[in-house]
């Protein structure tokens, strides 16, 4: 029966055929299989929020906290902190690259200038005799603390820190400050057309949503003593000038040194109002750094009785009026 | 067809056909042993009426035959067609997101030159996000899913750009708030428009992934068409059994056109299955490796850019281009792969990383003006000349291999398709052959 025969073989020919289909058929996979993508868990955020620090002390208001004596500025003492840095070559500074008049990278030259970057440029001199020994690192407000804590090793990522830093015992706590080398006081920044002359007044008005830089004795302050506004954190003071200008908040509060820069960006803001808190500014260096906390002082000592201070004054801040006489210094620690 | 006129022979009555609806028993016992006799009672149906049956089961056979390696071959070149179109689009996908990264290092870089914004960079910039915006309306035309998600990337780029245009306005007019415009466009884009891109890559890979396997022939009509084949050879041998003759031409015509067309059909079948099995191994997959290895470099290029806009504050982002510089490199890395990707593409970003890694030892030193001057030179042989090249390159590969994985997918799609219909004739042929080849039993009971 050929038939027969040639019907087993059709069979078998044609289930073979289907049996390699059946085999190349592999395993199926996923598009995450072809592309190659490792399940790896969601990048956590590193950003170094440091939350302001509970103040376990109380600041006696029209008081500035004290610093450690002045040293002659002329001199070098052998095995000083200023002997270590004038061996590397550079003064380790961090700085704002975005507060126009105080520390902000001028954008025609690529330079950071402004009131904290030329006393950092005298206390280079000092060291140095050439102001420009400056290696500059851009940090945020809430880097501060962080960035003159030390390490394992027990270094610092920086030498000194002037970036607009209030002089506050909590601070104290961490670090150590220089003398006051400029007396800020925090006000308010409003739409040019607005009534307000005040945080109360903004308060009074209701919904008002106001901006702070998070980390930082204002934020605190405003969420502490103005209940009655809407408190929006930004990581800068700047972004709370593109979020005033996106009008996603109705005001800034800060330092009438920072604001009076964002006035000068923006001609539809206005700085109004008294000021209503003292902000002594003070140069943050690490707590056990004495002798450098000392040399620096004397650099400003010198600075406020020759002159250099009130034309450096002129220089920056003269928007804000004639320069005042230079904050006293308070020593006694 | 001309041979089944010709073929039956003259039928001559395979037994006394009057007799046979009634005399089954005295005639059965003629030929065959006597063991029929005492079942008599079975045969109810008479010849002709079964006969009458299985025409019209060799009929339908046949149009089963037909109609299901007609579904194998169409259905199997639309998975082929979808694979390959999927595939496109999830390379047209990466690509916007690489517009958009490099749009924003662009953006970054310039930052870092000064308020002077230098007119070459800010021709790239245009052309980078032209690219992206028109490839973002062609693929949400060919989206298949009908995600909505296109819409909210075309609107966040569109504030993107709006953001980056304030930035540069007050760059230029020396307001350093230029620069916290610029955080905020980047954070839009790498907090929102970008991981919205990654999942939709995600989702094209999973749908390509999904017409990839089902390239694969479905068995069941393999089995139907099997059947139809088994069940007309099974009306020939019993034809042959009761008409004493050996061969019923027609049917035979009909049953060995369709072994020969579903031997040839089953051999394509699997033929273009395993091309898509070796294009998604091969070429397909290299083409993903590539694409991703320059989604990963041009993330690490944009970040350097923000490292030193960060000026000594970049170390975190820094160990973020790590990552990126490693995953890149693995991915360039081919050994152990089905595929092969060239030692110069590999090498072109090596001599980048190296660039990169000077930039960042002279800011890490302190020397911010030098690494930016080394970060933003369009020179020959600067770090933005090296990436150029290496994406040029990767670009190409990415275009070839993506070429060829489609022309892999769309020659086995229409040479199945081709056999879906030959299925289909062959079908219909089989059907008219084999009720022909019935008739002609079936006249001789008139």
């Amino acid at each position: 029966m050929s038939a027969i025969r040639s019907r087993t073989a059709r069979i078998g020919l044609i289930a073979a055929l289907v049996g390699t289909l059946a085999l190349t058929a592999c395993s199926p996979r996923s598009g995450s299989d072809d592309l190659g993508l490792t399940p790896t868990p969601s990048p956590t955020e590193t950003t170094p929020s440091a939350p302001a620090p509970a103040s376990t002390c109380e600041n006696v208001v029209g008081q500035v906290e004290p610093s450690y004596s002045p040293i002659s500025p002329d001199s070098i003492p052998a095995g000083s902190t200023m002997e270590a840095i004038k061996a590397q070559g550079v003064l380790r500074v961090g700085v704002s690259a975005d507060t126009l008049l105080m520390g902000s990278r001028n954008p025609l030259t690529g330079q950071i200038e402004g009131f904290d970057i030329d006393v950092l440029h005298e206390i280079s001199r000092a060291i140095f005799g050439d102001p420009n020994k400056l290696q500059f690192k851009v940090i945020t407000s809430a880097q501060r603390l962080d960035v003159l804590t030390p390490d394992a090793e027990g270094k610092t990522q920086v030498d000194i820190v002037a970036r607009t830093m209030t002089i506050n015992c909590a601070r104290w706590e961490t670090i150590a400050f220089s003398t006051e080398y400029y007396g800020a006081g925090q006000k308010v920044l409003v739409a040019s057309d607005s009534k307000a002359t005040s945080l109360r007044d903004l308060e009074g008005l209701g919904d008002k949503k106001v901006c702070a830089p998070a980390s930082t004795t204002t934020l605190t302050r405003l969420q502490d003593t103005y209940p009655g506004v809407e408190a929006v954190s930004a990581a800068t003071h700047t972004e709370c000038l593109v979020l005033f200008q996106q009008g996603k908040v109705d005001a800034i509060t800060g330092d009438d040194t920072i604001l009076a820069g964002f006035a000068a960006q923006d001609p539809y803001a206005k700085v109004v109002g008294d000021a209503f808190s003292d902000e002594p500014y003070g140069l943050g260096m690490p707590e056990d750094k004495v002798d450098l906390v000392r040399f620096v002082n004397g650099v400003l000592d010198r600075m406020r009785s020759d002159g250099t201070w009130t034309s450096l004054y002129d220089k920056w801040l003269g928007v804000l009026g004639p320069a005042p006489a230079p904050p006293a210094p308070v020593y006694g620690r | 067809m001309s041979t089944t006129a010709a073929a039956p022979p003259p039928p001559v009555p395979q037994a006394f056909p009057q007799a046979n609806a009634t005399a089954q028993p005295a005639n059965a016992v003629q030929p065959q042993a006597a063991s029929t006799a005492p079942a008599p009672a079975k045969k109810t149906r008479s010849t002709p009426a079964t006969l009458r049956l299985l025409l019209a089961l060799s009929v339908l056979a046949s149009l089963a035959f037909g109609v299901a390696g007609f579904q194998t071959g169409s259905s199997q070149a639309r998975a082929t067609a979808d694979a390959s179109a999927e595939a496109a689009q999830l390379i047209g996908i990466q690509s916007v997101r690489n517009d958009l990264v490099s749009a924003d290092a662009i953006a970054a870089n310039a930052f870092l030159v000064g308020g002077l914004e230098p007119a070459d960079q800010r021709a790239e910039y245009d052309a980078a996000i032209d690219r992206a915006t028109r490839s973002l309306t062609t693929l949400s035309a060919d989206d298949k899913a009908g995600d909505t998600d296109f819409a909210q990337i075309n609107s966040e780029v569109a504030i993107y750009t709006g953001l980056i245009e304030q930035a540069r306005a007050n760059n230029r007019q020396g307001f350093p708030v230029g620069a916290a415009y610029l955080s905020q466009a980047s954070a839009l884009l790498n907090d929102s428009t970008l991981p919205q891109l990654e999942a939709l890559v995600l989702a094209s890979a999973d749908r390509a992934a999904g017409s990839f396997t089902a390239t694969t022939v479905s068995l069941v009509w393999l089995v139907i068409a099997l059947v139809a084949l088994i069940a007309l050879v099974w009306v020939h041998l019993w034809i042959t059994r009761r008409s004493h003759r050996y061969l019923n031409w027609p049917l035979l015509i009909a049953a060995v056109a369709m072994l020969v067309v579903g031997v040839i059909g089953v051999i394509t079948f699997s033929n273009t299955t395993g091309a898509a099995i070796e294009a998604r191994q091969n070429s397909y997959a290299k083409t993903l490796a590539i694409s991703q290895a320059y989604t990963s470099a041009t993330e690490a290029k944009s970040l350097e850019s923000f490292t030193l806009i960060k000026r000594g504050s970049g170390q975190t982002l820094e160990a973020e281009v790590q990552t990126a510089i490693a995953d890149a490199q693995a991915r360039l890395d081919s050994s152990g792969k089905n595929y092969l990707i060239g030692d110069d593409l590999g090498n072109g970003f090596d001599s980048w990383v190296e660039k990169h890694k000077e930039i960042r030892e002279k800011d890490d030193e302190g020397n911010w003006d030098e690494a930016v001057k080394l970060a933003t030179s369009q020179d020959a042989g600067s770090a933005n000349a090296v990436f150029d090249s290496f994406s040029e390159a990767a670009q190409d590969d990415i275009a070839s291999s993506s070429s060829a994985t489609q022309n892999a997918l769309d020659g086995g799609g229409a040479l199945s398709s081709l056999l879906g219909w030959v299925f289909l004739v062959a079908g219909l042929a089989a059907a008219v052959l084999s009720w022909r080849g019935v008739s002609l039993r079936l006249k001789e009971y008139r």
